[in-house]
């Protein structure tokens, strides 16, 4: 629904790079990011992901100024902003309930910012009117926020928020509020609309999918800390820890142990089950080992199926509960000798299950999917 | 795990507490100071003063010089020695106590059911009936109580009724008696329980008693199992506010009531302007809001004994009774 | 999770309607009579102020008249008291939201030790019977020598209507989403502007609110009053109240009934303001 197209002139932003050198913030005891460091460029479209507690909405807050860091240097743009009240930031934010004022209209709200920076009458009509074409509400200006939609109010937000031209654009869960359908449309034009006036921006969000969808790179963070930054690909691929990996996806985790270790590889044995892995880090026998294998990554065959390629593991399993999800379906399939349930997720090339409750099934994956992560 | 990683659906907040700064906090105390100077300026030292004026002894005109209402550089406890020793302050005492656990009843018998009536009715009855509620409130204590004087006089609506239906033969009295004075402290005062009740009620979730009743209890059962236990608490301070009002009564006493109905709060009127004795006055107020917080005391312990426990076990249920 | 509803529940549900009226009979019984209570008295003095007779009754259909509001009016006692009345609550009204909103703001916003002990002692003065602050304001004013001036009632007014005027506020200034506020400050506003353009006009209704309370609280505050009042300085109660005792006429109804009205008025008032202004800050927080 945002107009496509080139941006009106008066709406690119200067997008700003930012940078977070050991940054850290305490509530008294409580410790909600320690030492974080990140660099995020100009015009980038950076996620912090994590869920509740792990201190993502507080470091979103310290980059605006909501909060002032109990250590650590934030920069925006190059200029130290450690100190600088959040008035003199330079910044928009778009907060998860919208925080539309309820006693201005639409116009109102939105020249708010631009009255700030002095801007004159003229020019502010202009402006907001701009803004409010490109997020396509030019015809309920005269409007108050409560005779909006949940839709409608987060793009005034947005307009809000991008009017003055700010060099960075913060957001905190914009669209946690909306309803799923209107979610998807909203993810397409926020990221349309980032990449039509080039402003950097970092968004919070609790939510893996939106994250993979909409981020040019990803924070993962936890208690605090930075577990993993990287590209949507690069996470979802190459998730640095278990945390991640368990975080992104439907993922199969189970605890074994180092069997032996050989020249080239080393086994491991967990639940009952045996994986092989690529020696590039040793680990010495009887050492702990978390393995995390996606459960899209996992393959179900009738038993006796199409011939396997030679080194690909297979197993006799039991479907014990099947989950239809429409497209694809989730399978819990119990493999011979073993304690664990593996989850699988299969498309529906029928558009039905192809597996029932009770089957016996051959279980296989590719060598190279399960990742292992020595227990430290 | 992971399920339950990603179907959660509740946001992280950011953190309410604030960064204490020393800024802050100065910024504080900068917008408090009105109000902390305002309440030491005109109501610590006064109540200080007030416990001095009643360590004075009463004026003579022995003391040249000397106020009209306290003898300056006196202090003595000679006040509070009328007081104890005096069997008609004693006396007083007792009525006034004795008549404000009577109101204190009356009120809550008729509040209670009154915050039922007004939280089952329609929200438009809820409107007025809240309205109608806040009004004695705010009017003027004296404007009701004429109106209670015109309605209760032997002259007045209900008698004229009961005569014009040949109920009774000549009017009976119900105007300078206790039954007068209990009447319109009740009405003076029922505000304040009702609406702490109301809003005690409204907090309550109403599938609660629902729930009993579909568990096989009778409507009353339901309510009293459920309601009633809930809201009891809360009942209990509304009553202790009631009786501390009650006990400060005066108007009532003193325009519907006949000299025996008079409290301790009529006496330290009665001494401060009919006889000119400040001090007198000043140890009988003092006196009044010792007993005051002695029983409020009391009925905290007692509170904390009985209902604070009874509470705790409630609570001790998952989700019981959670508004 | 949504299960249809098995008929035996809807069944139970409608029995327990009429056997719940049944059982609370008597509840509501109770209630009406306290309702009526409270009725009858302001209903009554509002009905004999319009009285025709030199004694006090409920006018019959075709003896209405104004003599009584006549003869207040026209007497100067009456006419001062009334002057007096109205201008100590003005002033009661400036104090209390004043020192009250601040508070309340001091409170909301900010962090400082030994908060639950300041609420309380900020709320004190509610729980004081009227006599003891009465004379307690009484002996403190004669000795400072502010007794025998408008502002020593203001002042004990202001012991009620501080703190009430303080709970309303702390109320509407939880009710302004700090959010809007940090909002504001994103865009480039100094904490000044966010105050003066964001908080003030959402706590607009709460000091409308307030304003009006404390005003109200005052015309009407009688105990204090009584007190503090000397034969110069008298309010509309002080004067009502011996006639009360000793001269039962219906110039007190009349007196009565003005101030009911003048209560009525002032709360219609705020009421009309309320919901004249931007109903849609109404509807978010009201």
């Amino acid at each position: 629904m945002i107009n496509s197209g080139i941006p009106p002139a008066n709406l690119a932003s200067p997008g700003q790079s930012v940078g977070l050198a050991a940054v850290s913030k305490n509530f008294g005891e409580t410790v909600a990011v320690k030492d974080l460091t990140l660099q995020v460029e100009p015009g980038e479209f950076l996620f912090l992901l994590g869920p509740s507690g792990s201190g993502k909405t507080t470091l979103l807050r310290l980059i605006g100024g909501y909060e002032r860091p109990s250590g650590g240097t934030i920069l925006i743009g190059g200029q130290d902003v450690t100190r600088l009240p959040v008035h003199h930031r330079n910044i928009g934010m778009v907060f998860q309930n919208y925080a539309l004022f309820p006693h201005m209209t639409v116009a109102q709200n939105v020249a708010f910012g631009l009255k700030m920076r002095r801007f004159s009458d003229k020019e502010i009509a202009g402006r907001v009117a701009e803004a409010l074409e490109l997020v396509e509400l030019n015809g309920l200006a005269k409007r108050y926020p409560n005779q909006l939609s949940g839709g409608q109010q987060q793009r005034v937000a947005l307009a809000r928020a991008i009017v003055y031209r700010p060099g960075l654009l913060l957001l905190d869960e914009p669209l946690a509020n909306l309803d799923r359908r209107l979610r998807d449309n909203m993810r397409l034009e926020l990221k349309r609309l980032q990449r039509l006036i080039g402003i950097t921006a970092i968004m919070v969000t609790h939510d893996q999918e939106e994250s993979l969808s909409m981020a040019d790179r990803v924070a993962v963070l936890h208690q605090g800390r930075l577990e993993q930054i990287g590209s949507p690909t690069e996470i979802y691929t190459g998730p640095a820890s278990p945390f991640v990996a368990a975080f992104i996806g439907e993922m199969n985790v189970l605890r074994g142990e180092v069997l032996e270790t050989r020249v080239n590889d080393y086994r491991v044995k967990a639940s009952g089950l045996e994986f092989t892995f690529l020696n590039n880090q040793p680990g010495q026998p009887g050492q702990p080992v978390i393995i995390c294998l996606r459960a899209e990554r996992v393959r179900l065959d009738k038993p006796g199926g199409p011939p396997l390629e030679p080194g690909v593991p297979a197993w006799n399993a039991t479907i014990e509960f099947v989950t239809f999800l429409g497209a694809a379906t989730l399978y819990l399939a119990r493999p011979e000798n073993s304690t664990a349930l593996i989850k699988v997720i299969e498309p529906n090339a029928s558009g039905q299950p192809l597996h029932r409750q009770g089957e016996t099934v051959r279980l296989s994956w590719q060598p190279e999917s399960p990742i292992s992560y020595f227990q430290t | 795990m992971t399920a339950s990683l990603q179907s959660n659906n509740s946001p992280a907040q950011p953190p309410e507490r604030k960064q204490k700064t020393e800024r802050d906090s100065i910024v504080a105390w900068l917008f408090l100071a009105p109000a902390l100077l305002f309440l030491t300026g005109f109501f610590v030292i006064p109540v200080l003063w007030l416990v001095r004026l009643s360590l004075y002894s009463r004026p003579g005109s022995a003391s040249p010089g000397g106020s009209r209402f306290y003898d300056p550089n006196t202090f003595t406890f000679n006040q509070y020695g009328t007081l104890l020793g005096d069997a008609y302050y004693l006396r007083i005492l007792g009525g006034t106590l004795v008549q404000a656990v009577l109101i204190t009843i009356c009120v809550m018998v008729l509040a209670y059911p009154c915050a039922v009536l007004i939280h089952r009715g329609s929200s438009r009855f809820k409107v007025g009936a809240l309205l109608l509620v806040m009004l004695p409130k705010l009017t003027n204590l004296l404007v009701l109580t004429y109106g209670l004087l015109v309605l209760f006089s032997n002259s007045g609506l209900i008698n004229q009724v009961l005569l014009a239906l040949g109920i009774i033969k000549e009017p009976i009295s119900m105007f300078a008696n206790t039954f007068a004075v209990v009447v319109t402290e009740t009405v003076l005062l029922c505000p304040y329980p009702i609406l702490l009740l109301v809003s005690l009620f409204e907090r309550l979730d109403p599938n609660l008693e629902q729930a009993a009743r579909g568990m096989g209890a009778s409507p009353f059962r339901a309510f009293y199992e459920t309601t009633f236990r809930l809201t009891f608490s809360g009942a209990v301070a509304g009553a202790g506010i009631t009786f501390v009002w009650a006990f400060g009564a005066y108007v009532g006493p003193v325009i519907m009531g006949n000299p025996d109905n008079y409290t301790t709060a009529v006496e330290v009127f009665d001494l401060t302007f009919s006889q000119n004795n400040w001090p007198l006055g000043a140890a009988l107020a003092v006196s009044n809001v010792l007993f005051v917080i002695v029983l409020l005391g009391l009925t905290g312990l007692l509170r904390w004994f009985i209902v604070d426990r009874h509470t705790r076990r409630l609570k001790a249920v998952p989700a019981g009774g959670q508004p | 999770m949504i299960r249809p509803v098995s008929p035996e529940i809807v069944r139970s549900v409608g029995h327990s309607r009429l056997a719940g009226l049944a059982a609370y009979l008597p509840v509501y019984l109770l209630g009406l009579l306290m309702l009526a209570l409270l009725a009858m008295p302001l209903v009554l003095s509002l009905l004999v102020s319009f009285t025709d007779s030199e004694i006090i009754e409920v006018p019959a259909l075709g003896s209405w008249s104004l003599r009584w509001y006549e003869r207040f009016f026209n007497d100067p006692i009456w006419q001062i008291g009334a002057v007096n009345s109205v201008l100590i609550a003005l002033m009661t009204t400036a104090i209390s939201v004043l020192v009250g909103t601040s508070a309340a703001l001091a409170f909301e916003r900010f962090d400082f030790p030994a908060k639950k002990t300041i609420n309380l002692f900020i709320l004190l003065p509610l729980f004081v019977p009227p006599v003891v602050l009465g004379m307690q304001n009484l002996a403190w004013h004669q000795r400072i020598g502010l007794w025998g001036n408008l502002v020593s009632l203001a002042i004990a007014h202001s012991l009620w209507a501080m703190p009430l005027v303080f709970t309303v506020m702390r109320a509407a200034f939880r009710g302004v989403d700090r959010r809007l506020e940090e909002a504001a400050r994103g865009m480039g506003a100094s904490p000044g502007v966010v105050f003066r353009r964001i908080t003030l006009p959402l706590i607009w209704p709460g000091l409308l609110v307030s304003a009006f309370f404390s005003f109200i609280i005052s015309l009407n505050e009688f105990v204090m009053s009584l007190f503090l009042a000397t034969p110069r300085v008298q309010t509309i109660s002080t004067l009502i109240y011996p006639q009360l005792s000793y001269n039962l006429s219906p110039l007190v109804a009349a007196a009565s009934a003005i101030l009911l009205l003048l209560t009525i008025a002032v709360l219609a008032m705020s009421a009309r303001l309320l919901n004249n202004r931007k109903n849609s800050v109404l509807r978010n927080y009201v």
